[in-house]
């Protein structure tokens, strides 16, 4: 099986063997690929095998693991100090969620749209990037988390209501009022029309992100997200 | 084929060595047998030693056998500026152009989220402590120009920002007697953000 000028991204890279890579590749056409890059970690290939860049690479190979057999660096996103931090946590999602050669173009457009939208943009906008690509990866891989309708699909989120949100179902209205992790109405409506200009909103968004992304990670936490926890720790601590 | 225990067992653990498949090792395992048995036994013996006091340097992590490092207690050796590298051949490859004459703190990996690798493995705890109490007025942020490498630097510039201290990172770009119709896109790209006026 041979495959030509696919288009991809590097997700992850390890060293394998003395001078080989194994890269995992997220590809248009086909999904997530291993595939063994042979000696490039010897001599100065004229590409690094890097996350972040676009790339059209060749492989063949009869097992699930392929070898490279062309590659070149199409677009370099120039993503560098903090959004690093945000481009390495898709990354690693990805990892855990796609499975190998089940293919996603849209999710792979999206993952592209994400990285051209991190390359320029600071502070809240960052989490706005990273939440809409979430909903749009839960989407993708069949998971969606409807926010304008109830967990029955049968009425409409109200925007003075109150709801509980329930991984894998839904949002269900709440009577009580003082139950922790309630979300308002207005806020779920604002993320189903993806505005976040409410910090409330995006608070909000974030948690139920969190929690319906969780059933499908694994037991292993996400070791990105402990880079975010870390810094913002001991920003609140020190200030 | 077996030969005897005792020379397959030496065949099979000097694989372990970068670079040394099954017939370098047979070839070496006979060497040694036939020609440099004196040779051999000093091999063994610095093996044994290094592997059994080689331990870190309790202040820059480096390898040493010492609780504190040739480096480290080098009188002659500026105490201000305090390079961080990934690994202990990156202070040798530092030590041989003789430029810089501060001190180093070695990393022992970089920050790799999707391989668990995390801020503690790679003491960054230490550094901000060593750094809070020593007199370091400049960290230069030697970490490799890869990804994982960027995450690190900009980890521990984010450890470090209310510190006082200047946090510097190495110049990266166009490689001396390259070719820039050779050079790749994001080295190119980091060139062209990092130039600096002619004459400085």
């Amino acid at each position: 099986m041979r495959e030509t000028r696919q288009i991809s991204y590097v997700l992850h890279t390890r060293a394998y063997q003395e001078s080989s890579l194994l890269v995992e590749f997220f590809t248009r056409s086909f999904g997530r690929v291993g595939v063994v890059a042979k000696s490039v970690r010897k001599a100065k290939p004229r590409f690094e095998l890097t996350p972040f860049v676009r790339f059209e690479i060749s492989w063949s190979g009869k097992t699930q693991l392929k070898t490279l057999s062309a590659c070149e660096s199409l677009e370099y996103h120039g993503l560098s100090g903090k959004v690093l931090f945000s481009a390495i946590y898709i990354n690693e999602v990805l990892m855990r969620l796609l499975h190998p050669y089940d293919p996603h173009p849209v999710l792979f457009d999206g993952y592209q749209y994400a990285l051209e939208q991190l390359q320029d943009c600071a502070g809240f906008e960052v989490e706005i990037c990273l939440r809409e690509f979430e909903k749009m990866l839960l989407r993708e891989t069949g998971y969606e988390v409807v926010f304008d309708q109830d967990v029955q699909g049968e009425c409409m989120i109200e925007p003075d209501s109150l709801y509980r949100y329930f991984p894998g179902k839904g949002f269900s209205r709440s009577e009580e009022e003082n139950l922790p992790a309630l979300y308002s109405g207005k806020n779920l409506l604002q993320i189903a029309k993806s505005d976040y200009s409410d910090r409330q909103t995006r608070k909000a968004a974030k948690q139920i992100m969190r929690a319906a992304l969780q059933p499908h990670l694994g037991n292993r936490p996400l070791h990105s997200r402990a880079l975010f926890v870390s810094s913002n720790f001991r920003n609140d601590g020190e200030k | 084929m077996q030969i005897s225990p005792l020379i397959d067992q030496l065949i099979e653990t000097l694989q372990i060595l970068p670079g040394v498949g099954s017939k370098t090792a047979q070839r070496m395992a006979f060497g040694l047998l036939k020609h440099n048995r004196q040779g051999a036994r000093n091999l063994a013996a610095s093996l044994h030693d290094a592997m059994e006091k080689v331990g870190q340097c309790s202040q820059c992590r480096t390898f040493s056998e010492q609780n504190v490092c040739g480096l480290c207690s080098d009188e002659r050796r500026e105490k201000k500026l305090l390079c961080i590298v990934e690994s202990p051949l990156d202070v040798l490859a530092i030590e041989k152009t003789a430029g810089f004459r501060g001190q180093y703190f070695v990393l022992h990996g970089r920050l790799s989220p999707i391989d668990g690798i995390g801020p503690e493995q790679l003491g960054i705890p230490l550094l901000v402590t060593r750094v809070r109490s020593l007199a370091v007025t400049e960290v230069i942020l030697a970490t490799n120009p890869t990804v994982e490498g960027e995450i690190t630097a900009h980890y521990i510039f984010e450890a470090l920002a209310d510190s006082g201290v200047l946090i510097t990172r190495i110049a990266h770009g166009v490689p001396i007697g390259g070719e820039l119709e050779y050079i790749d896109g994001g080295t190119i790209a980091h060139a062209f953000s990092g130039r600096k006026s002619v004459g400085e």
